[in-house]
């Protein structure tokens, strides 16, 4: 297992507002978020200053809003033009590839500077057009012709950790609860409300209406109930990550040239991607766990020369509340089938010893899913230099992880940060 | 078809189309590939043979009723209310595929059981009015 051949850091990060954003188009959605990432390189960036050019992640305009060719047409709007500019697919790991290749190229030497961007538009099209579209990162022939849809993958992925591991759906309730409260405190997000607020709000809206008011004593009954309806058993409503419009920007640096940037680079420790069959009956019988993000963890944590002990806050894919149990098993953080207990004692949330999805995770921040991979990279950056306001986890944390999952397992990268 | 035809993807959805499902069994390892390929999944080797799995019958590996589906099982009348139900089945034979779950109660998922023994059952859908269009997926229902 390699090393970078020289150190690459983090000199800048920004997002766009995450929601359904219906006065931006996909490249307004991109230059709110470049303009924010420009703000946030200390010393100042300018176009001249990138000769890396563009890496962009983006899973598919071209059925959200009909238009391919999407890196010139980008970097154009930013001034990165006539530098390259390339588009990385991988489902929902598209911008996570994207960031990955860019430290490649200035570990090799080839560049100092290069942009990682991630955009995704998906609220142009019905809820049933993006099924559609989002079911074209599961096997066409084999998955979806026969029904599967992408919530109805983890399903069986929840119902296989179900029976093995004897994990309930109160369990995944509790992913959900923490990641809305997580949420609640970012502005970003597309659903800032933590569960509670919701439940209390649709609580006052029937009683304006003159109906009967359901007594739910707390989250836990809001969820068990008809107001949380199954969407794929056993996945309700509240498991499901968003339909999201938003953007992402990543300003990388070789860590010679970093300091002309800022003062506290944020150094890439060590990045790790792998693969898997996309159709989950193609796996070897492994339906609670993912080999592509073991084995990204593995060469991650390798290159980085950490254990999972190490890390002191993560962001990982919650696409659907299921996930970010596979995940934290995957990652290291729990024993398989133990995540469960770690979130029921409070250790992934914000104060506790394992801090997971500060932001609000792909459940409440929301997931524009080419946009989601360098998302997570903005949060960790915003952790690492403690500028993450009131979600910012205590005692100035040094190392954090993202781990970013595309379709049903098919694709994932996971890299590991620490201030410099 | 007869099974001098190469091993291909082309010919897996021909084959399924005559109601066979065709998975493929390596001759220098004898691992079963489904849907059946040209490259033994387990040694890599081209020495594979087509492999007759039509009557194979198999475990419930794990499932998910489908309450939200895809624009074609709602066209056919799924909804929140009378959801279908998909898993993967695992054949005796070793090999594993997702299909159709048919003949269960998909509004009942308790009543579906990840272990219990389920039997190839094709599902045949007509892709236009006339019926002359005919698409056959993989189903199974319980033994
Ligand atoms: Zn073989």
């Amino acid at each position: 297992m390699g090393k970078l051949a020289r150190e690459v850091s983090v000199i800048g990060a920004g997002i766009s507002k995450f929601g359904a954003i219906n006065d931006k188009l996909l490249p307004d959605l991109w230059v709110e978020a470049y303009l924010d990432a420009v703000d946030h390189v200390d010393n100042g960036i300018e176009a001249k200053d990138i000769d890396g050019g563009l890496y962009l992640g983006n899973f598919t305009a071209d059925l959200f809003n009909g238009q391919g060719h999407l890196g010139p047409m980008m970097a154009g709007l930013v001034g990165l033009t006539p530098k390259g500019a390339t588009r990385f697919e991988g489902a929902c790991a598209s911008s996570g590839l994207a960031f990955r290749h860019a430290v490649i190229a200035i570990a090799s030497g080839l560049y100092d500077v290069a942009c990682v961007g991630g955009i995704e538009k998906m609220t142009s099209l019905p809820t049933a057009g993006v099924t559609e579209a989002l079911a074209a990162a599961s096997d066409a022939i084999y998955e979806a012709r026969v029904g599967a849809t992408f919530p109805g993958l983890y399903a069986n992925i929840a119902s296989a950790h179900f029976k093995k591991h004897g994990t309930t759906k109160e369990d995944l309730f509790r992913v959900a609860i923490k990641n809305h409260e997580n949420g609640s405190l970012n502005e970003k997000a597309q659903m800032p409300y933590s569960i509670s607020e919701i439940m209390n709000k649709k609580m006052s809206k029937i009683k304006k209406r003159g109906g009967e008011v359901p007594d739910w004593k707390d989250e836990f009954e809001f969820l068990n109930s008809r107001s949380n309806p199954v969407i794929a058993y056993p996945l309700r409503l509240f498991d499901c990550s968003l339909i999201t419009d938003g953007a992402a920007v990543v300003f990388l640096a070789a860590s010679d040239v970093a300091r002309k940037f800022t003062d506290t680079p944020i150094k890439i420790a060590g990045t790790g991607q792998g693969s898997a069959n996309i159709s989950l009956h193609d796996r070897d019988g492994m339906y609670t766990s993912f080999i592509a993000a073991k084995t990204a963890a593995k060469e991650a944590y390798a290159m980085a020369d950490m254990e999972p002990d190490d890390i002191q806050v993560a962001e990982v894919h919650d696409c659907f509340t299921i996930a970010e149990l596979v995940a934290m098993e995957d990652l290291g953080f729990a024993e398989p089938g133990k995540a469960a207990e770690l979130v029921e004692q409070g250790e992934t949330r914000i104060t506790g010893s394992i801090p997971i999805n500060t932001d609000g995770g792909l459940k409440s921040k929301g997931h524009p899913v080419g946009a989601t991979g360098t998302g997570q990279v903005v949060e960790i950056f915003k952790q690492l230099r403690g500028i993450a306001k009131d979600r910012q986890v205590g005692g100035g944390p040094e190392i954090g992880l993202t781990h970013n999952l595309g379709g049903s397992g098919g694709t994932c990268v996971v890299n590991v940060f620490q201030r410099e | 078809m007869s099974t001098i035809h190469p091993i291909t993807q082309h010919n897996y959805l021909q084959y399924l189309n005559e109601k066979k499902l065709m998975g493929s069994k390596c001759k220098d390892c004898g691992n079963v590939d489904l849907p059946a390929r040209a490259i033994c999944s387990k040694c890599l080797s081209i020495n594979t043979a087509w492999e007759d799995m039509t009557n194979e019958e198999g475990t419930l590996s794990t499932f998910s009723c489908v309450h939200v589906g895809t624009t074609r099982f709602v066209k056919r009348g799924y909804n929140m209310k009378n959801p279908y139900a998909f898993g993967v089945v695992t054949l005796d034979n070793g090999a594993a595929i997702t299909g159709l779950l048919v003949g269960v109660d998909a509004r009942n998922p308790e009543s579906i059981n990840i272990g219990s023994k389920f039997k190839v059952n094709f599902v045949e859908t007509e892709l236009d009015e006339e019926g002359t269009m005919k698409q056959v997926d993989v189903g199974f229902s319980p033994v």
